[in-house]
C-alpha cells in the first residue's frame, strides 16, 4: 500500500531554478526509504514538500490518500500535525524547555498534552532519567534522540528525517540508527534525507537526486 | 578589515538595525523636543505674563506724597507739579534691554467735569503707532498693555480724531452714556474753564478703578489743560529674569557692587537693571517696581521652569531606557557573532571595538534622524501653545547625539559583558 | 484543562529560562508606564497647583458696596456683618485669604530735627488685617514686621514712599492727627512695606484702631479676596451678590482673566509634552518588545513544524505579552505614583492627589502596548515558510 505517492512533481524557484524536476516515485506503508545526493541537488525541497512545510510548483504529492498539492497553509499545518514526525539535522529544540516538555509541546498542539506518555517516549529512546533537563545540558545525541521522541509521541504515518546524525559523533550516530532501526521494525514509515552513504544504505529504498531530477529508485540489495 | 567589516555590517544588516535605529530616533527626538521646549519655556512664558499688565512705572522724581483712595485723587493742589516730557520717552526704548521692553504707555491725569460731576479724565495712548530715535516705529498703548480691557464699541487709535473718548463703565452708567453720545467736559485750568465736546467711542470695563474714568488720547487732554508735551506717569511692561541674591543686593544699594558685579547685573535683564537704565536714559524720573506682577512672574516661571526641568528628566530616562534596552537586546541576539568572532581569534578588545563603533554609530543615525524629529515635535508644542515655534537651539543637537550614543553604549555594555565572557565554544554549539 | 495546564506551562516557562530578555521587557514596561502614569497624575493636578501658584499675584475679587446706591455718598461703607457673611460662603479650602480695608485721611507729622517746627502731611491710613497680609499681598516686600496680632493699637505700618518724603524708619515714632479734629495719636513705626502700588502711598494700622479713630465702628470701605477655583461657577458671584443685599463682589480682571488665559496655556503645554512623551514612550517600548518577539522566529518556525496553527502561536505570545504588560503596569503606576509624588512635591510643595482612573488606564494601556508590540512582529513572521526557518545555516 503506497503512503506517499510524487507524481510527476517539479519546484520551480523564481524563473527558471527547478529545485524539483519532474520527481516521481512511490513509498509504501512500513518502508525505510533514503534520500541521497550532493548538497543542491534539491533533496531538502523534496522533504519540505513530503513534510507539508511547502508546496510543488507542478504536479501531486499525495500523503495517505490525501492530495497535499493544492491545500492551503492552515491545511496542510492539520495534515503535517496528524500524519508527520519530523526530525532534524540541527535538532531544533524549544530552548527553554525541558527534554520532556518538548516532547509534550508535539502532543499539546496535536491534541493533548500527557506527561506520562511522553515520559514513556523518553524511556524508547533512552532518556528516562534526563526528562527534566534543558536542551542546553544535553549532548547532541541526547537531544537528537530527544527530537526522536518529540516526531513519535503523535503516532504518525510517517517519520521524516533530514540528516539526523549529520551534526553527531560516531557513537551517538549509531544511537540513533539504531533507534531507527528499532522503529522500522516496528513497522514505522522513515523517509531519510542524507548524503552518508554508509546511513543511507540500511534503507531498503535508495533514491538518489542529482541537480533536481531523480537519477536513482531502487531496492537496496544488502538489505 | 575592521572598517570593511563595520561597512558589510552596515550595508548587509541595515534591515536588522532598522528597529534599533527607529527606537533611538524616538528616543532622541523625545530629548530634542524636551530640551527644545525646556529652555525656552522661560522666554514664552515670560511672554505670557505680560498679560497681568505692566511691571514697571515711571513718575517724575517729586517730593510730594499723593493721596488716592481707589484711585479718587485727594492729594492737595500743588504748585510746581513735575512732569515728564513725552519726547523722552521714546527713550525707553533705547536702553541696554530695549528689546525686552514689550510695551508702554504714558498717562497724564486731571478732573473733569461733565453735567456737573466730577469724573478723573485721563489722556494717554491707546494704540499709538510711535517712532523711536532709530528710525525704527512700534504699536504702544494701553491696548496691548492691558490685555483685559474690554471695550464696547470702538476702541480709539491714536493720531484719529482727537475729539473722542472711552468712558468707564461705572460713570457711563451712572450718566446714561452709550456709544455715540457726544458730550461736553469741563476742565478747571488754574481758574480758566475750558470746554471741550467729545464722542464717546466706547464703554470701558475693566474691572477697575479705570470704570470710574474717562479716556482720552494724550495730546487732547494736552491741549485742554495746557500741558503740551507732558505726561505724568508712564506703565512699562518689560520681559524679566526673575530676581536672585545679586539683583537683590543691586536693589538695595548699587553702590555696594564691584564693578564685575555691577556689569552682571546691568547686562542682566532683572527688573532693578532696567529701571535703572530706564531712569538714566529718562532725566529727572524714578522708577517703581510693580512687585505685584514682578514676584507673581517670578514665582510662576520659577515653577514652571522647575517642573519641565523634571518633565524633561523624566522624558530622558524613559528615552534612555527605550534606547538602552533595545540596544541590550540587539546584542543578547549576537551572542553567537560574538562566540564566533571570539573562537577565530578575535580579543576581548577588538569585539568591543567593534561594537562599539557599531552602536555609536546606530546611535549618532538614530540622533540625527531624532533631532530632526524632536524640532518638529518642539515647533508643535510651540505653535499649538504659545503661536510662535520653540527657537531652535543649537546646543540641543551636540547633547542630543551625546546622550543617544553614551545611552547607546551604556545599554549595550553590560550584555556585551556578559557575552564576552562566556566560552565561545558554548555559545557556538547552542 | 489539561490544554490549559499546558498551555500555562508553556508561558510559564517562557518567563522563566529567558530571563534577561524577559527583564528586559519587563523593564521597558515598568518604566514606560511609570514615566507615563506620573506624567498624567502631574497633568490632571496641573491645574489645581498652578492656580494656586498664581494666587502670588494675590487677590482676584474685591468686595464694595453696592455704587449704584448713590444717595448716601458719604456713607459708603459695608457693615463687618455683611463682610462677615460673604467671607462665610467660600469654603476655607477655597478662600486663601481676605483682607478688610478702612480707608480715611489723616495727617502725618515729618520726621525732622529735634525742637525744630515740623508740618503734618495729608496722607491715607488704611485699617487692615496685618495676618491677612502674605496671603493676599504675597509680593510685599516687608521691612521690620507686620503687628499679626489684631488688638494691637499702637503700632503703625508705613508705605515705602511715605516713609522715605516723611523720613521714618523702622522703630521710630510717628505722631498722627485725624483731619477733621486735634486729637493727635502717637504710634511705632513697626514696619516698611514696598509694593510698587499705590500701597506705598499709604501708612496701615490694625482695623480695629482704624475704626476707633474714623470713628467707623464695624465699618469697612473695600475688602479684598484671594479665592481660589472659583471661575468655574460664574453664577457664584451673582448669587452671593442676590443674598445680600449692598454690596458689589467683583473678579478682579486683571487678574483674573490674565490668570485663567496663563492656565489655559501651561495646561495646553503639558498636555502636548504628556501626550509626546506618551507616544515616544509607548514606541519605545513597543521597539523593544518588537526586538525581543524578532529573535524568536525560529522558535515560531519550530512550533509551526511541531504542528502549531497560527491561531496558537499568536495566543501564547498575546498570553505572554499581557501577563508582561499587566505586571509591569501596575508596578510602573506605583513606581509612576512616587514620580508624581516628588515632581509635586519639589515643585509645588505639596503631594499630588491619587487619582482611581489612571490604575486602570496604566493597566489597560500597559496589556494594550505589549500586546501590539508583540503582535505586530508576531503576524509578520507568522506566514514565513517553517522550512526556510528551519533549515539552518
Amino acid at each position: 500500500m503506497e503512503l506517499i505517492k510524487l507524481d510527476k512533481v517539479s519546484k520551480i524557484y523564481g524563473d527558471d531554478l527547478r529545485a524539483l524536476d519532474n520527481v516521481s516515485f512511490a513509498i509504501d506503508k512500513g518502508e525505510w526509504a533514503s534520500v541521497m545526493g550532493p548538497s543542491g541537488s534539491g533533496k531538502s525541497t523534496l522533504l519540505n514538500m513530503i513534510g507539508c512545510l511547502d508546496t510543488p510548483t507542478k504536479g501531486e504529492v499525495s500523503i495517505g490518500g490525501i492530495n497535499i498539492s493544492q491545500l492551503n497553509k492552515q491545511e496542510l499545518t492539520k495534515v503535517r500535525r496528524d500524519k508527520i514526525g519530523l526530525v532534524f539535522q540541527k535538532f531544533h529544540l524549544v530552548p527553554y524547555l525541558t527534554a520532556i516538555e518538548n516532547v509534550m509541546v508535539a502532543q499539546y498542539y496535536h491534541s493533548m498534552a500527557d506527561e506520562e506518555e511522553a515520559q514513556q517516549a523518553l524511556e524508547r529512546v533512552g532518556l528516562g532519567e534526563r526528562a527534566k533537563h534543558l536542551p542546553k545540558e544535553l549532548s547532541g545525541g541526547e537531544q537528537q534522540r530527544v527530537c526522536i521522541a518529540r516526531a513519535l509521541i503523535n503516532y504518525p504515518d510517517l517519520i521524516l528525517a533530514d540528516e539526523p546524525t549529520g551534526n553527531l559523533d560516531k557513537e551517538n550516530e549509531e544511537m540513533v540508527l539504531d533507534i531507527f532501526r528499532e522503529l522500522h521494525s516496528q513497522g514505522h514509515t522513515i523517509l531519510m534525507v542524507t548524503h552518508d552513504p554508509t546511513v543511507g544504505d540500511l534503507a531498503e529504498k535508495m533514491l538518489e537526486l542529482e541537480h533536481g531530477r531523480l537519477v536513482v529508485n531502487s531496492k537496496n540489495s544488502l538489505v | 578589515m575592521f572598517f570593511r567589516m563595520i561597512r558589510r555590517l552596515f550595508s548587509r544588516g541595515l534591515k536588522s538595525k532598522l528597529l534599533a535605529i527607529l527606537a533611538i530616533t524616538f528616543g532622541a527626538s523625545l530629548m530634542t523636543a524636551m530640551l527644545s521646549v525646556t529652555l525656552d519655556i522661560g522666554d514664552k512664558l515670560n511672554k505670557e505674563l505680560k498679560s497681568f499688565g505692566s511691571n514697571i512705572v515711571i513718575v517724575p522724581e517729586s517730593k510730594s506724597l499723593p493721596v488716592k483712595i481707589d484711585g479718587v485723587d485727594f492729594t492737595p493742589l500743588e504748585k510746581n507739579k513735575k512732569y515728564i516730557d513725552e519726547k523722552d520717552i521714546t527713550n525707553i526704548k533705547m536702553i541696554f534691554w530695549r528689546h525686552n521692553i514689550v510695551d508702554f504707555a504714558p498717562y497724564l491725569t486731571a478732573t473733569a467735569e461733565i453735567n456737573n460731576k466730577q469724573v478723573p479724565i485721563v489722556g494717554t495712548w491707546f494704540k499709538n503707532n510711535v517712532k523711536i530715535p532709530t528710525g525704527e516705529r512700534f504699536d504702544f498703548g494701553v491696548k496691548k498693555l492691558k490685555s483685559w480691557w474690554e471695550v464696547e464699541g470702538d476702541w480709539i487709535t491714536n493720531g484719529g480724531s482727537k475729539d473722542e473718548a472711552l468712558i468707564g463703565l461705572k460713570f457711563a452708567e451712572k450718566m446714561n452714556i452709550k456709544p455715540g453720545d457726544q458730550f461736553e467736559v469741563t476742565i478747571n485750568n488754574n481758574g480758566t474753564l475750558l470746554s471741550k465736546k467729545l464722542t464717546a467711542k466706547g464703554i470701558l470695563k475693566t474691572g477697575d478703578q479705570a470704570e470710574s474714568k474717562i479716556y482720552v488720547p494724550l495730546d487732547t487732554l494736552q491741549s485742554i489743560t495746557g500741558l503740551e508735551n507732558k505726561v505724568e506717569e508712564i506703565e512699562v511692561s518689560a520681559l524679566t529674569t526673575p530676581e536672585n541674591k545679586l539683583a537683590r543686593r543691586a536693589k538695595a544699594d548699587p553702590d555696594s557692587l564691584t564693578t564685575a558685579e555691577f556689569d552682571t547685573w546691568y547686562c542682566t535683564a532683572y527688573v532693578s537693571s532696567i529701571i535703572y537704565q530706564i531712569e538714566e536714559s529718562i532725566p529727572g524720573v524714578v522708577g517703581k517696581e510693580v512687585r505685584q506682577i514682578t514676584q507673581g512672574e517670578g514665582q510662576i516661571l520659577n515653577k514652571m521652569s522647575l517642573l519641565m526641568l523634571l518633565v524633561t528628566i523624566t522624558a530622558l530616562i524613559s528615552s534612555g531606557l527605550g534606547i538602552s534596552s533595545i540596544m541590550t537586546t540587539r546584542v543578547l541576539e549576537r551572542q553567537q557573532e560574538i562566540g564566533l568572532l571570539k573562537a577565530i581569534g578575535a580579543s576581548n578588545l577588538a569585539v568591543i571595538a567593534l561594537f562599539t563603533v557599531e552602536i555609536s554609530l546606530v546611535g549618532l543615525i538614530g540622533g540625527l534622524f531624532g533631532y530632526g524629529l524632536g524640532n518638529i515635535f518642539a515647533t508643535i508644542i510651540g505653535q499649538q501653545v504659545f503661536g510662535t515655534a520653540i527657537s531652535v537651539k543649537l546646543l540641543v543637537l551636540p547633547l542630543t547625539l551625546v546622550m543617544a550614543i553614551i545611552v547607546a553604549l551604556v545599554g549595550s555594555s553590560s550584555p556585551l559583558r556578559m557575552a564576552l565572557k562566556l566560552d565561545p565554544a558554548e555559545v557556538l554549539r547552542g | 484543562m489539561q490544554k490549559l495546564k499546558m498551555f500555562l506551562r508553556l508561558t510559564l516557562k517562557s518567563f522563566k529560562e529567558r530571563k534577561s530578555r524577559i527583564a528586559i521587557a519587563f523593564f521597558a514596561i515598568v518604566v514606560g508606564i511609570g514615566v507615563i502614569t506620573s506624567l498624567f497624575s502631574v497633568y490632571y493636578d496641573i491645574n489645581l497647583k498652578m492656580s494656586k501658584e498664581m494666587r502670588a499675584y494675590g487677590a482676584n475679587m474685591i468686595l464694595t458696596p453696592d455704587s449704584s446706591n448713590q444717595q448716601d455718598q458719604n456713607n459708603k461703607m459695608l457693615s463687618m456683618n455683611k463682610f462677615n457673611q460673604v467671607v462665610s460662603k467660600f469654603s476655607d479650602q477655597n478662600l486663601i485669604g481676605v483682607r478688610p480695608n478702612l480707608y480715611g485721611i489723616i495727617e502725618l507729622q515729618q520726621n525732622s530735627v529735634k525742637g525744630v517746627f515740623s508740618n503734618m502731611r495729608p496722607a491715607v491710613m488704611v485699617g487692615t488685617w496685618f495676618d491677612q497680609v502674605e496671603k493676599v499681598n504675597p509680593y510685599w516686600k516687608i521691612e521690620g514686621e507686620l503687628p499679626v496680632n489684631r488688638e494691637v493699637d499702637d503700632e503703625i505700618v508705613l508705605g515705602k514712599t511715605v516713609a522715605e518724603k516723611l523720613g521714618y524708619s523702622v522703630g521710630e515714632k510717628i505722631k498722627m492727627k485725624l483731619s477733621d479734629s486735634y486729637q493727635v495719636k502717637e504710634f511705632i513705626v513697626a514696619a516698611v512695606i514696598e509694593s510698587g502700588s499705590d500701597a506705598d502711598n499709604q501708612v496701615f494700622v490694625n482695623l480695629k484702631t482704624a475704626q476707633k479713630l474714623l470713628n467707623k465702628d464695624n465699618k469697612i470701605s473695600a475688602a479684598y479676596l484671594s479665592v481660589l477655583n472659583y471661575e468655574n461657577d460664574p453664577a457664584l458671584l451673582k448669587g452671593i451678590e442676590n443674598d445680600i443685599i449692598g454690596i458689589n463682589l467683583n473678579s478682579i480682571k486683571k487678574i483674573a482673566s490674565s490668570e485663567s488665559k496663563i492656565l489655559d496655556k501651561i495646561k495646553s503645554l503639558m498636555y502636548l509634552v504628556v501626550i509626546i512623551i506618551l507616544l515616544s514612550t509607548l514606541l519605545c517600548v513597543s521597539t523593544t518588545m518588537m526586538t525581543i518577539v524578532t529573535e524568536r522566529k525560529e522558535e515560531i518556525g519550530l512550533k509551526k513544524s511541531l504542528g502549531a496553527d497560527n491561531k496558537n502561536v499568536i495566543i501564547e505570545f498575546l498570553t505572554e505579552a499581557a501577563i508582561l504588560g499587566g505586571f509591569g503596569g501596575l508596578l510602573g503606576y506605583g513606581i509612576g505614583y512616587l514620580g508624581a509624588q516628588i515632581i509635586g512635591q519639589s515643585v509645588f510643595g505639596s503631594f499630588i492627589s491619587f487619582r482611581l482612573p489612571i490604575i486602570p488606564f496604566a493597566f489597560f494601556l500597559s496589556v494594550f502596548v505589549a500586546c501590539l508590540a508583540s503582535i505586530i512582529p508576531v503576524r509578520l513572521v507568522i506566514d514565513v515558510d517553517p522550512a526556510v526557518v528551519l533549515k539552518g545555516e
